[in-house]
């Protein structure tokens, strides 16, 4: 009934005369009024819940429950749009360009799971992105990635979150969306590459906990800096931690920090020096960095439409033939070719300014990793990174703590009252 | 969960697993069979069907290679909707499949899962950390290395542009959209800037004969017939006009009435839409084009809309019908910014076909829709600025509704409105003046629910009221012409002119000019009473609005387009 109410924007042609039929989309129309707002009240419902089931309830089979309920609604009913994680780029074209139009459904998608992280952590990536979800659910052999792997490789996220940035503040194109590998899946339909590297994704994901969430998705790293501040976080033992060591190696994702062992003092020095050097070599690595990527910027406007018609009209320099379709329609539009390079270099100039901004970006969470990594920290307790859980509510049960607090069987020889 | 219970679990869920997951692959590999096959079967790659065309081209006539070539391209068709059929129930299956998979492999994992023991790890030993924070910054750095290679691959390859010629981009170097300032300084639109009717500098002679060539500058032939009244950029005059086979727009010079050019609406794929019946004192170009000084707008009830540049080459067009509506469709374009604003009013309220759609000016895309709650209309879209908010305000049996112009939000409305709309609103000394046609001359406040008053007599069908700051001018199309108070809505003066009225008047100055159908004008002075300052005479009939710029007075007659004005 409610579905109804979505329709086209404009009525599609009909062909009386020869009873001709038009082809059904392949990508999901646009969604009625009454859908959308309804997509915002089940969006803020999930993030409720699963708040309340990692924090309050502390229940992994509820978020599974949540987790295939998302991955059915925002994923295959959905068909996976809008979702959190693409709704970023719509809101930095808003931010740069004031004639463009955000609907208020886009921004709540963008800004309600950052809030809840701010408040509770990752709980949107526990249990109600579908994309998380699916991934969590097709885990079934987990393997633990080595921690210094994982360091580097969580470095990625981040990157691609500026190259995304970049591309969608300068109208160059929606990159997440358009290489998004589960949105194929959602829709039963896509590209072959895309539908591989889905398929792939999965197929790795069931021994590596959720490749997409940890090593690529630029929304998870955006989520992981907010949940750094969050007020109330995910704990692993719902009352004191006795360092049994249960949980250690429970968390698929690495995302378990454990108790230190104490360090002998020279190492402590050592630390400082190299903590030092670090500090001294975050501005230059900045505007290196900064530089770099003012450059790079310069040829990425190749993928902006305008720069890459200019390019090709520019026939001169011999590399790129004018042959296609776009530059014979443009030369017959009869337009001014020295107004469209004219164009062209505003938005060239664009990139290298948004890639100067993106190398700047780059070089901050590099120099911030490497200083935080050079940061001796004192931990009693075995935690949850607060960065890097996603609240999955996996290591609950591997507490002794927990399920004394549930009233099940507790382990022979577990402590339950932390070492003197 | 005991032991037996997991055994259990386990044996069940194992030859699941191993079924599921064979089932899986199995229906993996036929879909990959089916793409590649896919790749070679197509009506596009066919060596075959490429082949009959080439000898198609040297036998032109030979019918039994038409044949062949069909049935050949029906049986490629055929194929590939069977490929996509069999893709399409492949991966639903192997859906499930996959379904049965991992909840029997979570099972099989479940049922073997056993508590970890960290005394078989054996102690932790002191530095660990250390070695593994320096591990990490090593990785960090080469990930970093990675990128930056990646980035310097990619630098190699520099945009190519020639650096030389305008550094600011012609077309950027001028705003999408002219200023407010700009607009009120020509009569871009139907009555003008914000669609009142008003050029308060404009000083137009009080009186003129066709016949005599008294203060007729000039007079052209329009090559079409339409009653849209004309819009004026600086030295261009538009106007619109269509017939049953061709939609045009015509621009003429100010100074000297030249027809500059002549451009039909050229819509993508050719095909123009069939002209809609329409009644002859409507026409097929009704509506008025609408300008930004890029380039001017027109809309026709065939639904063909089109952006002319100032040299008479298409910008862009497209069609927006069906238009049809009782009469023949003829609310003219309105413009805010870069935003061309159209009122498609249809129908009864209950059919839904009532809309307002945005287009964007330079390249015509849908901007957004609203759709309205109304019946059919003949009004026309106004944009006002209400206390610095810009607000476009649409009539139509029963709304006054008013939006944002920027995304089309609804502001406010006000049910006051009944009959078939024709008349558009006005804004004037923030009242809000509008009419329900046969039935009532109402004075509202924008936003306010309440009507401030309401006059019934010499109430219009047609024409739209003027107003000069303190009263409210109607004719209405018997001929009958009222002034009311702005304010209170009461009778000034009221003056039989004994003629048949569809132009709107205007304001000029100081002067009200009225043009009855027979093409006779009336040029009195606004104020408490009724003076007549002078008369003008067309000699032939006019139905279109009146266009005072400056020191002239456009007038589209049935035939001709007058500049009235000294020579």
């Amino acid at each position: 009934m409610i579905g109804l109410l979505a329709s086209p924007r404009f009525p599609p042609p009909e062909f009386t005369e020869t009873g001709h039929q038009l082809p059904g989309f392949t990508i999901p129309l646009p969604r009625g009024p009454l859908l959308e707002h309804l997509d915002v009240v089940v969006l803020l419902a999930a993030l409720f819940l699963a708040a309340w089931l990692t924090l309050r309830h502390r229940s992994r089979r509820g978020l599974v429950a949540l987790g295939i309920f998302s991955v059915l609604y925002f994923g295959f009913w959905r068909k996976g749009c809008i979702c959190s994680i693409g709704s970023i780029q719509n809101i930095a074209q808003g931010l740069a360009d004031s004639s463009f139009g955000l609907p208020a459904t886009v921004l709540v998608f963008g800004l309600a799971p950052l809030v809840f992280a701010l408040l509770f952590g990752r709980v949107f990536c526990s249990a109600v992105c579908p994309h998380g979800a699916l991934q969590d659910l097709v885990l079934i052999k987990p393997i633990t990635v080595p921690g210094w792997l994982e360091q580097g490789l969580r470095l990625i996220p981040y990157t691609y979150l500026g190259l995304a940035m970049i591309f969608a503040a300068t109208g160059g194109g929606y990159i997440i969306c358009q290489y998004d590998p589960f949105v194929t899946l959602f829709r039963l339909s896509g590209s072959v590459l895309m539908v591989s590297c889905g398929i792939g994704l999965l197929a790795l994901g069931m021994f590596v906990g959720r490749p997409y969430c940890r090593f690529l998705c630029p929304y998870g790293a955006l989520l992981g800096l907010a949940s750094n501040v969050s007020k109330w976080r995910v704990r692993i033992t719902p009352d004191t931690c006795t360092q049994c060591r249960l949980c250690e190696q429970t968390c698929p994702f690495g995302a378990i920090n454990k108790s230190t062992v104490e360090t002998p003092s020279r190492t402590v020095t050592m630390d400082k020096w190299r903590l030092a050097a670090m500090i001294l070599l975050l501005p230059v690595l900045i505007g290196v960095s900064g530089w770099f990527g003012g450059v790079t910027g310069k040829a990425l406007a190749r993928k902006h439409r305008t720069v890459n018609l200019a390019e090709r009209i520019f026939e001169r320099t011999g590399k790129v033939p004018d042959t296609i379709l776009t530059t014979a329609v443009f030369r017959r539009t009869g337009a001014s070719i020295e107004s469209l390079y004219a164009n062209a270099r505003v938005v060239r100039d664009r990139y290298v300014l948004a890639g100067r901004l993106c190398g700047v970006w780059i070089a901050l969470v590099v120099g911030g990793k490497l200083i935080t990594l050079a940061i001796r920290r004192k931990r009693h307790d075995y935690e949850a990174d607060q960065t890097r859980c996603i609240a999955c509510a996996r290591c609950f049960k591997f507490c002794p703590q927990e399920l004394q607090r549930l009233g099940l069987p507790i382990p022979e020889g577990a402590p339950l009252m932390p070492p003197s | 969960m005991n032991d037996i219970r997991r055994q259990t679990l386990h044996h069940l869920a194992l030859p699941l697993l191993v079924a599921s997951g064979l089932f899986a692959l199995m229906l993996v590999g036929l879909l990959a069979f089916n793409e590649a096959r896919g790749k070679v079967l197509t009506l596009v790659n066919s060596k075959q069907v490429v082949h009959l065309h080439d000898e198609l081209r040297r036998h032109p006539k030979d019918e039994g290679l038409k044949v062949r070539i069909r049935q050949l391209d029906l049986e490629l068709r055929q194929e590939t909707f069977y490929r996509l059929r069999l893709s399409h129930n492949a991966s639903r299956a192997l859906l499930a499949g996959l379904v049965v998979f991992l909840a029997s492999a979570h099972l099989v994992r479940t049922s073997r899962r056993r508590l970890p023991d960290p005394q078989a790890w054996g102690a932790r030993k002191a530095g660990e950390e250390k070695r593994a924070r320096a591990f990490a910054q090593y990785a960090v750095g080469g990930v970093f290395a990675a990128v930056a290679a990646t980035a310097v691959a990619i630098s190699k390859q520099p945009v190519n542009l020639p650096e030389h010629g305008p550094t600011v981009p012609t077309v950027a170097a001028e705003p999408a959209f002219p200023s407010v300032e700009e607009m009120q300084q020509q009569w871009p639109s139907f009555r003008g800037p914000n669609g009142l009717g008003v050029a308060p500098k404009a000083a137009v002679p009080i009186t003129w004969n066709a016949n005599s060539g008294t203060n007729i500058r000039w007079k052209t032939a329009v090559p079409l017939h339409g009653l849209s009244s004309p819009v004026v950029w600086n030295n261009a005059v538009f106007l619109t006009g269509a017939d049953k086979t061709q939609s045009s727009v015509f621009r003429f010079d100010a100074d000297t009435g030249a027809l500059q050019w002549s451009a039909t609406i050229q819509l993508p794929g050719g095909a123009r839409p069939p002209a809609p019946e329409v009644n002859e004192e409507t026409s097929l170009a009704a509506p008025t084009p609408v300008t930004d000084g890029r380039r001017v707008y027109a809309l026709f009830p065939t639904g063909e809309i089109a952006a002319f540049d100032f040299s008479g080459k298409q910008v862009w067009a497209r069609n927006v019908g069906p238009l049809d509506n009782m009469y023949g469709y003829a609310a003219s374009l309105a413009i805010y910014q870069d935003r061309l604003l159209i009122q498609i009013d249809r129908g009864q309220p209950e059919d839904g076909q009532s809309k307002m759609l945005t287009l964007d000016t330079r390249t015509g895309e849908p901007r957004w829709e609203v759709k309205r709650d109304v019946a059919g209309s003949w009004s026309s879209p106004v944009v006002c600025d209400v206390n610095g908010q810009p607000q476009l305000i649409m009539c139509a049996n029963p709304f006054v509704i008013a939006y944002n112009p920027v995304d089309g939000k609804e502001l406010w409305r006000n049910k006051c409105l009944e009959n078939d709309v024709a008349p558009s609103p006005i804004l004037a000394g923030n009242m809000i003046i509008a009419v329900a046609p046969n039935t009532a001359v109402i004075g509202l406040r924008p936003g306010a629910t309440d009507i401030v008053w309401k006059a019934e007599e010499g109430v219009p069908d047609a024409t739209s009221p003027v107003s000069d700051g303190q009263r409210v001018y109607i004719v209405n199309s018997e001929g009958l012409l009222s002034c009311f108070n702005l304010q209170t809505g009461k009778v000034v003066w009221k003056q039989e002119l004994e003629d048949t009225f569809y132009a709107s008047p205007v304001i000029a100055g100081n002067a009200l000019i009225l043009v009855s159908r027979k093409g006779v004008a009336w040029v009195l002075e606004s104020g408490d009473e009724y003076k007549e300052l002078g008369k003008g005479e067309l000699g032939e009939e006019c139905c279109a609005s009146p266009v005072p710029i400056g020191k002239r007075l456009l007038l589209r007659g049935k035939k001709n387009l007058f500049c009235i004005g000294s020579k």
